[in-house]
């Protein structure tokens, strides 16, 4: 029964030869990669590898200096976090950009809310807040009456990613998603993850505990010194290969 | 490899949901104003017979009016994160400022223009400070404050200046329905703020930048305008209140407002809004105000002199910041 997720079809995400320098220091060089929708990418590496560098630039925050991106095949050019979104990236950032005295309908639709008039429209939104939840199996939280502020942090997690759904985003960028949470939290949100992947998400997970992305990744991207040291599927690799590749390069593989 | 199979059953199905609650001492803090503002009708109406009649009631109604149109106004600016204390210099010199204009001939309802005007200054001026220049509300709004204050002085060149013709604000003092004018503008205050906070897309906003602005503002709300519309929500009330007050009195005086500073603190710290933002309610608020407003009236029937009226009114805002401090250690876990 194993199962490689990874579709054939066109790329959602396409990245080619993407490069950012600061000054004269070198963040990325040359990276170029896909991924598909349906798809849970888990993006590795060492503390300045570059994979913050990289996210930034795929949410919109940084542009690249040179190389490509593109969504569906149509190229895209990010001059702040608004033209990613639009394009359907959305990124969930460690601080989870949560209103905690608010409630979970409250936070989902942030900005966006459903309203008659000046009004809110309160059941819609609470209506539209359960349907997103049940949709993520998170059917258990409270979508109306309960500040985010008192829930677990796999809870508040879960919350930032179910309003990525509310933004319609095809492409979820989980910037270290677990790394403020206990195992059992951690293995919710691997869960909610691959829920989103079945609702023909792409998710792209940024972690560098590669115990915690081992088993729910469907490919590892390696950046190595800013380069790409490699991109593996799981079905095709071992955890030796991947460690060896975070810490060493490509050089060395 | 393990991983296709936790994969396959979603949410393992052993663990039960849990649901999240609100803290215990939260919930206790929450109710705490009710029932101290019931313990304290139940005490004074004990202590003195004449506490619970018609005529007293409406006398609280009367003096805690403006306490309240004020309160309303800096709880709207404190849910947003900001704390606007330039209220009481916004009622200095709108009564002044309405004295002198039709002192100088100009009609009743464009002198209150006049003050309207002078009061959105305010509030925009606030709003410079804070939102474009980034310094601290407590800090931009006690400039503007004490600058507003002393140029009331210089209009008024320090005296208090009669109003020609005190027939014109004599509504202030009428009663509809057996109620003064200026409870009923207070109780239309609350209802507006009411509406606003928790029906609107506009009172959503404002607890949303209140609760965390860098969210509010990565969700595409418009965070910079809406501390500007609280901060003229707030002066704008205190322009209200300046009117009434001149419409009591029959003049102008730079000093007024001067007192309002802590029973309208005082109020809406009790509510429990905290000074962080994003929480607190009008509602919550006006039970403060009543709070104030039994207090102070309780003490003087009891004949309590009212230099310790004073002490009591320090005491209880204390009381209202450790309490905001509990709860604040509480949440931060």
């Amino acid at each position: 029964m194993t199962i490689d997720r990874v579709p054939t079809g066109a790329p959602l995400l396409s990245v080619q030869g993407i490069s950012k320098s600061f000054g004269h220091i070198q963040a990325l060089t040359d990276v170029s990669f896909d991924i598909a929708p349906g798809e849970v990418l888990a993006l590795l590496g060492d503390n300045g590898a570059g994979k913050s560098t990289l996210i930034k630039i795929l949410s919109g925050l940084y542009a690249n200096d040179t190389g490509e991106i593109r969504m569906r095949g149509i190229p895209q050019r990010f001059h702040s976090p608004a033209d990613a979104k639009a394009a359907g990236i959305a990124t969930v950032y460690q601080d989870l950009a949560l209103v905690d005295t608010r409630d979970v309908a409250a936070n989902l639709f942030l900005g966006r809310e459903y309203t008659k008039g000046p009004f809110i429209d309160v059941k819609r939104n609470v209506a539209e807040s359960r349907r997103v939840l049940e949709g993520l199996k998170l059917g258990h939280l409270p979508a109306s009456g309960v500040a985010v502020g008192v829930m677990s942090g796999g809870q508040r997690q879960a919350v930032a990613v179910a309003r990525t759904v509310v933004s319609g985003a095809e492409l979820i960028i989980m910037d270290e998603p677990t790394a403020a949470l206990g195992v059992s939290e951690s293995a919710k949100v691997m869960d909610l993850a691959h829920e989103l992947r079945d609702s023909g998400c792409a998710v792209i997970i940024i972690s560098h505990n590669l115990q915690q992305v081992w088993d729910f990744a469907d490919r590892f991207a390696v950046l190595h010194l800013g380069r790409l040291a490699g991109i593996r599927r799981r079905s095709e690799t071992t955890v030796e290969e991947i460690v060896q590749l975070i810490v060493y390069g490509a050089g060395e593989a | 490899m393990t991983a296709t199979t936790v994969a396959q059953q979603g949410t393992p199905p052993t663990s039960p949901p849990p649901k999240p609650k609100s803290d215990p001492i939260d919930r206790i803090l929450d109710v705490g104003i009710y029932i101290a503002l019931g313990v304290l009708v139940i005490v004074f109406s004990i202590a003195s017979p004449y506490f619970l009649t018609v005529g007293n009631l409406l006398n609280i109604g009367q003096a805690v009016a403006q306490t309240g149109i004020l309160a309303a106004g800096v709880t709207i600016a404190l849910i947003a994160g900001q704390l606007d204390i330039s209220f009481g210099s916004v009622i200095a010199v709108t009564a002044v400022l309405v004295a002198v204009l039709t002192g100088a001939g100009l009609p009743a309802a464009v002198a209150v223009l006049g003050a309207v005007v002078a009061g959105l200054l305010v509030g925009i001026l606030n709003g410079v400070l804070i939102v474009n220049l980034n310094i601290s509300s407590i800090i931009s709004t006690l400039a503007v404050g004490t600058a507003v204050t002393g140029a009331a002085y210089l209009l008024a060149n320090g005296q208090v200046i009669p109003l020609p013709d005190p027939a014109a604000f004599s509504w202030v003092n009428v009663r509809v329905f057996g109620l003064p004018v200026p409870m009923l503008i207070a109780i239309a205050v609350y209802v507006a703020g009411w509406v606003l906070l928790a029906k609107t897309k506009l009172g959503a906003h404002i607890y949303a930048v209140g609760g965390n602005s860098s969210a509010a503002l990565r969700a595409g709300i418009p965070v910079k305008r809406i501390y500007y519309t609280v901060l003229v929500i707030s002066s704008s009330l205190a322009v209200l209140a300046g009117v009434i007050v001149l419409g009591r009195t029959g003049a102008g005086d730079p000093s007024y407002g001067a007192a309002d500073m802590f029973t309208v603190l005082g109020a809406v710290l009790l509510s429990g809004i905290g000074l962080g933002g994003g929480t607190g309610s009008v509602q919550r608020t006006f039970v403060g105000v009543l709070i104030i407003g039994v207090l102070a009236n309780g003490l003087v029937l009891l004949g309590v002199q009212s230099y310790y009226q004073q002490l009591v009114n320090g005491a209880v805002l204390v009381l209202a910041v450790v309490m905001e401090a509990i709860r604040r250690k509480r949440r931060s876990r």
